[in-house]
């Protein structure tokens, strides 16, 4: 055995965390570890890591006894956490953050070359086609995240934690850090693989174990679970369909792209959406999904026609694209979508403070407590109150209240960035349902997703974009992975 | 089910959360009682309604530069120009009051000047996206300048009675200079917690991107507060001109590091999204009990500012830690 967790348990003020949990890994073996967020994968991950220390339990590294009482403890062990949260530093190139703390030198000055060639060799395992002096800055998420993997790989690490690590990723990426975790498994390192895509626990777990309220409700091997019976162990209730059945009626055409371009982003994106309909955008990072919807929002510079309703719009700052009856939930959702330090009630009454308040300058508090209180129910957001801090909820409430923001606004044309990533299956399955909802009401909803089942199951038609381009449309009877997947990588 | 158990320790979470704010607060509170009492201890003049007024003026022209710089701050930005703003509004007034304007007149150009040197930084940072630290460091430079070129570096004196009522006369037995803080703190109360630009004013300080996306004016409100800021320290350079009779060019030197520190005394956060006008009220007073305290006892001047710059360290610290304990 590789690495033996016994009865760990731990409490936090008010909570069991962490209650008598076992966990074994071989060498060369991926665990795959599923559940809801909050069950206690990632508490059980720090205490491994050295993050936190457990209030009871033992743990076994290569049959000795290991008791990491920091985190530097458990990287001298061997022990590598690749977290969602990335670690790396932006103003730097590539290289330098692969081998922060180790860099190679002559005479103590760096020795660029050197420090080029091990970069180039690393990112070429993990299937990274930049250079390597390129600031990280400059990378996209899911580039970001593969340099992290990279980074692993450079400390000839023993046991890799990889936490939600595709959740940003597109499927050639995807398939990119699987080649490179059946490399690691043949080399014999042990991997820990926690994930809310489950036809990824699936391809690549040998075994699979299920937590719940920080129990382990069961492990099996991978081919003795079926997808239902995973769910079910994950949430203890039925959950019946992912997706909102699509039967809306669509209308006429609401949302009309014509020859938008931004110069070094994307080029002349033609398209339509009707009034009903979801309509989504695949492709791989970079391919300027994200640019074309921050651009139709006014918050980034293009050139083209944009007509809602067949009236042209003009969009020059996000606040137009409001007014035109335009709303985003853009991709990172701390970044970009919510102010941290305010409340729930804040965040949503955000883009309407001036049309709830006297005269348009005194706000106007019950107002605004009116309608965050008509959001949190209507989005089934989950929180103590309306005066909590945006920051106490989990990513899915969070998600929620991004979603309750834009719907504030009345909006007819939705965009949505990646709309459920890094949450959990059940707040997934509502946002789902939220946007059936808001196309059955006679939206037009926009999705850029990096999530093939989500794309393939949600939307009536699905754009591909390939390298700042529009290289097909699939319409629902013409859908399977394969096609889509041709369209973004051909070239 | 789980997800109601993390709600539970969410809501813990919110209250110690909670709690932790009401701490900050009292902690200023219990700093402010500790040092009056161990003047009032120690000190046989500390408690006498002359020192009690005379602290009130002494910190009336700190209030009411620190409130424009709460603005700033809780964008996280910065003003490091005030202290010369001040002396260059103040000649400017000055030369208008030699120059036979009237009284009402001399006060517009006061504030006025303080408002276009607010312009200036505010065009910079966000036309021309220059860090506000350059910005106003360079308006701090430039402000003084142009106090010592229009003055040709002579101090500017003899000023009607009316004018100078507003920076020393007395309402009662009140400083009027006071009494105008006090107003400036109140309607800056009321704009930074009651109106749709205070929300404004606090979400472009807690993530200026989503507050762009969010629809917010995130440019037009980064603007208003240097403007804000600008013209606070206009008026001022008004009220100490009416208090000392006159208007010097190297007058208010230093002062931005007294008002910055008070509004970081008072709980807000370099780091933007953080600040409220009563906490700035009560850094404020600090500044003036401390600085009051080391006049009383004798002090030696030399130490006086390296005490005040051990207080601002102090403060800075503090909100440092708080940030990286949050961030952890």
């Amino acid at each position: 055995m590789l690495l033996e967790m016994k009865a760990i348990s731990k409490s936090f003020p008010g909570v069991r965390a962490l209650s008598d949990v076992d966990l074994a890994l071989d060498r060369g073996e991926v665990l795959g570890i599923v559940g809801e967020n909050g069950a206690g994968k990632s508490t059980l991950m720090k205490v491994l890591a050295g993050g936190i220390r457990a209030d009871a339990g033992q743990m076994k590294l290569d049959g000795e006894a290991f008791a990491p009482r920091r985190p530097r403890d458990a990287l001298d062990a061997g022990i590598v956490v690749i977290h969602q949260e990335l670690s790396l530093v932006p103003d730097r190139s590539i290289a330098e953050n692969l081998y922060l703390g180790n860099l190679p030198a002559k005479f103590g000055v760096i020795d660029r070359r050197a420090l080029d060639r091990y970069a180039a060799t690393l990112l070429a395992k993990v299937g990274l086609k930049v250079s390597p002096r390129r600031l990280v800055r400059r990378l996209g998420i899911a580039q970001q995240q593969l340099v992290e993997i990279a980074r692993a790989l450079s400390r000839e690490a023993k046991l890799i934690v990889m936490d939600e690590p595709t959740a940003t990723l597109t499927t050639a990426e995807q398939r990119t850090l699987f080649a490179t975790v059946a490399e690691l498994k043949a080399a014999g390192v042990g991997i820990i693989f926690i994930s809310h895509h489950l036809e990824e626990v699936f391809e690549i777990c040998d075994r699979v174990t299920v937590m719940r309220d920080g129990h382990v409700v069961e492990t099996r091997p991978t081919g003795k679970w079926s997808e239902p019976d995973l769910i079910r162990a994950m949430v203890n209730r039925p959950i019946e369909s992912m997706f909102p059945p699509r039967n809306v009626k669509i209308g006429e055409t609401l949302l009309e792209i014509s020859h938008l371009t931004s110069a070094g982003r994307f080029a002349d994106m033609s398209f339509q959406v009707r009034a009903g309909e979801v309509v989504g955008i695949g492709g791989l990072i970079g391919a300027g999904r994200t640019e074309v919807l921050k651009a139709i929002y006014g918050a980034l510079p293009s050139s083209g026609e944009i007509r809602i309703a067949g009236r042209p719009v003009h969009t020059a700052t996000p606040r137009q694209a409001i007014s035109a009856g335009i709303a985003l939930v853009p991709e990172d959702r701390k970044g970009e979508g919510l102010i941290m330090p305010f409340s729930v009630g804040r965040n949503v009454a955000l883009s309407i403070l001036s049309r709830i308040s006297a005269l348009g300058i005194f706000l106007r508090f019950r107002r605004m407590e009116a309608v965050a209180m008509n959001a949190v129910g209507a989005m089934r957001i989950r929180t103590p109150g309306v005066d909590v801090a945006v920051s106490h909820l989990s990513g899915g409430n969070q998600q929620k209240v991004v979603l309750g923001r834009a719907l504030s606004t009345e909006p007819r044309v939705f965009l949505l960035d990646e709309p459920t990533r890094g949450i959990d299956v059940g707040a997934k399955v509502e946002i789902y349902r939220l946007i059936g909802d808001l196309a059955g009401r006679g939206g037009a909803v926009l999705v850029v997703s990096s999530d093939m089942v989500e794309l393939l199951g949600l939307c009536d038609r699905i754009l591909v974009m390939r390298t700042g381009r529009l290289a097909g449309s699939l319409d629902r009877s013409e859908f399977n992975q394969e096609r889509v997947m041709e369209l973004a990588a051909l070239t | 089910m789980a997800v109601e158990e993390t709600d539970k320790v969410e809501k813990r979470r919110g209250g110690l959360a909670t709690i932790g704010n009401a701490l900050n607060e009292l902690t200023i509170v219990i700093a402010f009682v500790a040092i009056s009492l161990y003047l009032a201890l120690t000190t046989p003049t500390f408690l006498t309604t002359a020192n009690m007024l005379s602290i009130l003026l002494a910190t009336s022209l700190i209030g009411i530069v620190a409130v424009g710089q709460t603005f700033v701050i809780i964008t996280a930005g910065i003003d490091l120009s005030v202290g010369s703003v001040v002396a260059f509004a103040g000649v400017m007034a000055g030369l208008a009051l030699e120059a036979h304007w009237s009284v009402p007149v001399a006060v517009l150009v006061g504030i006025g000047i303080g408002a276009l040197c607010g312009v200036f930084n505010a065009v910079a940072v966000t036309v021309l996206g220059i860090t506000p630290f350059i910005v106003t460091l360079a308006v701090l430079a430039m402000a003084r300048g142009l106090a010592f070129i229009v003055t040709s570096g002579n101090t500017v004196f003899g000023f009607p009675e009316a004018f100078d009522g507003i920076g020393g006369g007395n309402w009662g037995i009140f400083p009027v200079a006071a009494l105008i803080t006090l107003g400036a703190f109140f309607l800056a109360w009321i704009v930074l917690s009651r109106t749709v630009f205070g929300a404004q004013v606090y979400a472009v300080g807690g993530n200026p991107e989503a507050a762009r996306l969010a629809g917010i004016p995130v440019n037009r409100t980064l603007a208003a507060v240097y403007i804000i800021s600008g013209a606070l320290a206009g008026l001022g350079g008004v009220v100490l001109a009416g208090r000392l009779d006159s208007a010097q060019p190297i007058a208010a030197q230093g002062l931005e590091l007294n008002a910055i520190a008070a509004v970081v005394i008072g709980g807000a956060s370099l780091f933007g999204g953080k600040g409220s006008m009563l906490g700035t009220l009560l850094g404020v007073l600090i500044i003036g009990l401390i600085n009051n305290g080391l006049t009383l006892k004798n002090v030696q001047p030399f130490w006086v500012q390296f005490i005040q710059g051990a207080v601002i360290f102090g403060a800075v610290l503090i909100d440092s830690l708080n940030q990286k304990r949050r961030g952890a």
